[in-house]
């Protein structure tokens, strides 16, 4: 069935900005270099082209319907968001993050255009683009930012011979298979996470840069597809579910790995502790009289609560997937987030303790292979038990998001597999909870009386 | 002429004098006299406690005497009207209780640090037979250990009067009017002093500890349920001989709200730099300085400089983090700090110019020696803890010498200078964010201030519109709970003492207005009505009672009454929820609108 039960639209209203508006990928992040993709030998061994290169009307600008073969140039121009990252910064507000950033005295100062730190995400490749690569920033994310640098792979990839080739010949001449679902989401991880060198952290959220939050599924359902999705459905019909649960896995790995390099950095390059680890909400919100409450985990009052983003469902992921380490993983981050929540949290034992899980994750990532296809009835139930795990257990905005967002993907991926699974009043309260994470107009933070809703209307709901 | 009174004519500035040694000096204390007996009173010297007042200063006036210091409704003012009675109740209020749950602590205990702020802890060998640490802050908290000048302040009325404050602080009695000693007095708890272990630490504030506002000194002052009368409406001043007027300062008075502005001003920033200087100093002996060390059940250990930004965040910003996200927020529109990187509490930077005068190079080093500690707290969040102690400690000793060159008490504004501060004050502070805090500060000197311009501006009117809707929306006026907590303080006293009190109409507010107008003035021998004349009647009869019962044994019978106190907490509650839902709801650009058209009506 191609029935889109969700629209899963309401990550634009994560952002800081103005895209409030439908189908919309947030174009929100900072950071480049996708992990998988080798930048590491590849992007300096190769040169990139520029998108220019893809776009003769006999190639990818056909000019047809959006995620029609041939026509992946004309769609990426005309549809997707990655075109405008660059156009982003040159907005009034670009130049006062940077302004702020920089601690700039005017804002006529502020070159978020020309500023490394900007570029990095919002454009191809600055660095190749200095070595004076045909790189035109105009163009924002264009092709080779996931496929890879085109300079060996351009004048073959059309070919007959390049259809016999094996990922890792290709691979060798810098092109980056994008059927794989990990290295794909890695790819995306490389901006929409961050890495060391791609940081958004606390310092520029405060600056005015939104906060980046990653989830595979709800992106890639937010992303006009220049390939044939439709195909990719029938082939895999619980594409959404694996989008979901590798997304889970595979972004909490990248958020590990960047976490891990902010508690060891060097003093006095990075901060700590790193704000953007912690829970936004539980420090930025009007003071209230705080009211008696039960002791919160053995944090210390008023110690900072780690943020739930990355963390919370790569369990329940993991257990989807089908490895047998859900456990092990849960009680890694658990500890994690213990260290994490004290108040003057150690940063030599966070670097260990988040390096170590990130590493168990990577064992089960390489453990999983190929992951089956299973039937409706156990995503339906993994449905079921999603919505148990929230019942069971309040908490953030972040956690009650993420939750969200799973029940959405399991629920589309039992639908996908057979439409019989439908059951329209649990896919209407599914979408009114949608309401309740998403910021009010004027707002850049849930209002605790809507996240109470959504944990209200969740206790509410009875799958069958 | 006798001898001493020739004296002090010869040498009128003596009192000025040794207030002005007191304050070079730098010290929280008045001028130590060395008297003869036991040495110097403020480190010797008991404190009787309220119940040694309790008998005179419950009385209300005989009605002889015309000529009043005092209003002897003082006691009464203070048990029933005024929060600081039951400072330390609040510790054993279901509010208190939470806080010790969630810290688990005991917050009665002295380790705790709460007992510094909610009672006067003083040592037993300081504690006279009446005091009581359950008595909360009362009288001689404020006005100095009564044990030297007590008998002589009533037994010796004449002689007593004819003292300068500089004699009475030698014998332990506060000068209260001096605005620099007051606000030492109320900034010490209010802000915090460290050296005297009063910090309310970041986990305080997070197990339920209501925030601390911010403190300008004349607008505190107002929020008392004042049982001072001010010292040019003092009937005994009026009449008083020249030289004691003079010794008094009677030919300042009409600058005294303006004077404690100015207190407010560069004392409020050393009371900020001394705190954080302290608790960044980790050689200090003293452990009371960091309440921090005694909640142990958390881990945490006692390696300060590991536990800094721990310890920062009780004098770091409130505001700065704590406020809702909005788009396009006017906090993007950029301050002196680097964004994310937590700074100081903002409102104790907000009156410094005012208190600086035209002094434009002072305003220089000022704002070269607070750059300093912004480049501190940039560096890295909370910052390196030596470099945030030698950048406030070298704030808090520039304040220290800004002080000692600027005498406040003595201080006489004309009405042109006083314009001409108001048009300082609303001058918009130009680029950056101005928060509430430093905007309530901001309004409460201009209301302090023009309440002391004479004549008043033609536009008048329009003025005290603009400054109704400024107290409203900043919280200025006294706390809503006051009458509700005088009820319920009222039932209990009637439930101990089996009277029936304050049922006549008009009288509770009889007792409301007592607080800062005489008995006689409120209820005056000639009632003009029957009403007038039977709350008069309650009013009397109340006092009476409370004088004979108002004392320990009320103490103790609010203590150990569960339900007062749980309404006691509800009260107070509902006052802080008002207070920080106006705070969340401030809105700069209105702020500064307004402002703008205060300006605009000061100018005549």
């Amino acid at each position: 069935m191609n029935q889109t039960l969700f629209g899963r639209l309401f990550l634009g209203a994560f952002t800081a900005g103005s895209l409030f508006l439908g189908l919309s990928l947030e174009p929100t992040a900072g950071r480049a270099q996708p992990e998988a993709a080798p930048r590491e030998p590849a992007a300096q061994k190769f040169a990139f082209l520029g998108a220019a290169s893809c776009s003769s009307t006999a190639c990818h600008n056909n000019g047809g319907l959006a995620g029609s073969p041939r026509s992946e140039y004309t769609t990426w121009m005309l549809r997707d968001r990655h075109v405008r990252a660059y156009d982003a910064l040159l907005t009034e507000r670009s130049k006062r993050i940077v302004m702020n950033y920089r601690g700039l005295k005017d804002i006529k100062d502020a070159h978020p255009e020309k500023d490394l730190t900007c570029l990095q995400c919002h454009a191809l490749d600055p660095l190749a683009a200095q070595q004076g690569h045909r790189i035109a920033y105009e163009d924002g994310v264009s092709c080779e930012r996931c496929h890879g640098p085109a300079e060996k792979w351009i004048g073959v990839h059309h070919t007959r011979a390049w259809q016999t080739k094996t990922p890792q010949e290709k691979a060798a001449l810098g092109f980056v298979p994008p059927q794989d679902t990990v290295t794909r989401i890695q790819s995306c991880a490389g901006c929409h996470v961050g890495t060391p060198e791609l940081d958004v952290n606390h310092d520029l959220i405060a600056a005015g840069h939104p906060r980046l939050l990653f989830e595979y599924s709800s992106f890639l359902a937010n992303m006009p597809p220049h390939w044939d999705i439709k195909a990719d459905k029938r082939r895999t019909p619980d594409l959404e579910a694996r989008a979901w649960s590798l997304g889970q896995i595979v972004s909490a790995q990248e958020a590990l790995n960047l976490l891990a390099h902010r508690a060891k950095a060097d003093p006095a390059q990075g901060t700590w502790p790193e704000f953007a680890e912690y829970d936004c909400y539980s420090c930025h919100s009007a003071l209230k009289l705080v009211q008696p409450r039960a002791a919160d985990a053995g944090r210390a009052p008023g110690a900072a609560a780690p943020n739930d983003w990355y963390w919370t469902l790569v369990p329940q992921a993991l257990q989807l997937a089908g490895s047998p380490e859900a456990g092990a993983v849960r009680t890694a981050l658990h500890d994690l987030r213990q260290e994490l929540g004290q108040a003057a949290p150690d940063r030599d034992k966070v670097a260990q303790q988040a390096r170590g899980a990130s590493e168990q994750l990577g064992r089960c990532l390489a453990n999983l292979g190929k992951l089956p296809l299973r039937e409706a009835a156990s995503y339906r139930a993994a449905f079921a038990d999603m919505v148990k795990e929230g019942q069971k257990q309040q908490g953030s905005w972040d956690r009650a998001c993420q939750l969200h967002l799973g029940m959405m993907a399991l629920y589309q991926a039992a639908v996908d597999v057979d439409p019989a699974h439908h059951q329209p009043d649990v896919a209407r309260q599914v979408r009114e909870m949608n309401q309740k994470v998403r910021f009010r107009s004027g707002y850049d933070g849930p209002r605790p009386e809507d996240v109470a809703d959504f944990w209200l209307k969740l206790s509410k709901l009875a799958p069958r | 002429m006798n001898k001493l009174t020739w004296l002090r004519q010869a040498f009128p500035a003596g009192a000025i004098a040794a207030t002005l040694l007191a304050i070079c000096l730098g010290d929280a204390e008045p001028a130590h006299g060395q008297a003869k007996d036991g040495g110097d009173p403020w480190k010797t010297a008991k404190f009787l406690g309220a119940g040694a007042c309790m008998k005179c200063h419950a009385s209300g006036p005989s009605g002889n005497d015309t000529d009043d210091l005092v209003l002897l409704t003082e006691f009464a003012t203070w048990r029933m009207l005024d929060r600081h009675s039951l400072a330390y109740l609040a510790l054993e209020s279901p509010r208190g209780k939470q806080i010790g749950e969630a810290l688990k602590l005991d917050v009665t205990k002295a380790e705790t640090g709460c007992l510094a702020c909610h009672t006067m802890n003083f040592p037993k060998d300081r504690q006279g037979d009446n005091f009581s640490i359950k008595d909360g802050v009362s009288c001689d908290g404020c006005h100095g250990p009564a044990e030297r000048w007590l008998t002589p302040h009533f037994a010796q009325k004449n002689e007593w009067r004819a003292k300068t404050p500089a004699e009475k602080e030698a014998l332990g009695m506060r000068d209260l009017r001096d605005p620099a000693k007051r606000a030492t007095v109320c900034l010490s708890c209010h802000q915090g002093d460290a050296a005297e272990g009063k910090v309310v630490t970041h986990a305080m504030f997070a197990a339920g500890h209501p925030p601390l506002r911010p403190v300008e000194v004349a607008g505190l002052s107002a929020c008392l349920p004042t049982h001072w009368r001010e010292l040019k409406d003092v009937p005994y001043f009026q009449k008083a001989p020249a030289d004691i007027r003079r010794a008094n300062r009677l030919d300042t008075a009409t600058s005294a709200q303006a004077q404690l502005v100015r207190a407010s001003s560069l004392l409020g920033l050393r009371g900020e730099m001394n705190l954080i200087a302290a608790r960044a100093d980790f050689a200090a002996k003293d452990k009371a300085r960091w309440p921090e060390l005694a909640m142990t059940a958390f881990g945490g250990g006692d390696d300060l400089k590991q536990r800094w930004p721990e310890l920062a965040l009780a004098h770091t910003d409130c505001l700065g983090c704590h406020h809702d996200l909005k788009r396009n927020s006017p906090r993007l529109r950029g301050f002196e700090g680097r964004p994310g990187r937590p700074q100081v509490q903002r409102w104790p930077l907000a009156l410094v110019r005012q208190g600086l005068g035209a002094d434009q190079a002072e305003a220089g080093n000022f704002q070269q020696a607070f750059g300093l500690l912004v480049q501190a707290l940039n560096d890295r969040p909370f910052g390196d803890p030596e470099a945030v102690a030698k950048c406030t400690r070298d704030l808090a000793l520039w304040a220290d010498k800004q002080v000692a060159a600027r005498p406040l008490a003595g201080l006489q504004f004309s009405r042109e200078e006083l314009l001409q501060q108001l048009q300082n004050l609303c001058t918009p502070p130009g680029r950056g964010y101005v928060d509430y805090e430093s905007a309530r500060q901001i309004v409460s000197a201009v209301r302090a201030i023009y309440g002391e311009l004479n004549p008043k501006p033609a536009q008048d009117a329009e003025i005290r519109k603009l400054l109704a809707s400024f107290e409203a929306d900043f919280d200025l006026r006294p706390e809503g709970g006051r009458r509700q907590r005088l009820i319920l303080l009222k039932d209990r006293l009637e439930k101990l003492s089996g009277a029936k009190l304050l049922n006549a109409p008009k009288a509770l507010e009889g007792v409301e207005l007592i607080a800062n107008r005489g008995l006689l003035e409120t209820f005056p021998k000639k009632p003009d009505s029957p009403e007038t004349l039977a709350a008069g009647t309650a009013v009397r009869n109340y006092l009476d009672t409370l004088r004979g019962q108002g004392g320990q044994d009320f103490t103790d019978a609010l203590l150990k009454d569960r339900e007062f106190l749980e309404a006691l907490t509800k009260i107070n509650d509902q006052e802080t929820e008002d207070s920080l839902r106006k705070t969340g709801n401030y809105d700069l650009d209105a702020f500064q609108q307004r402002l703008a058209a205060m300006q605009k009506l000061l100018a005549e």
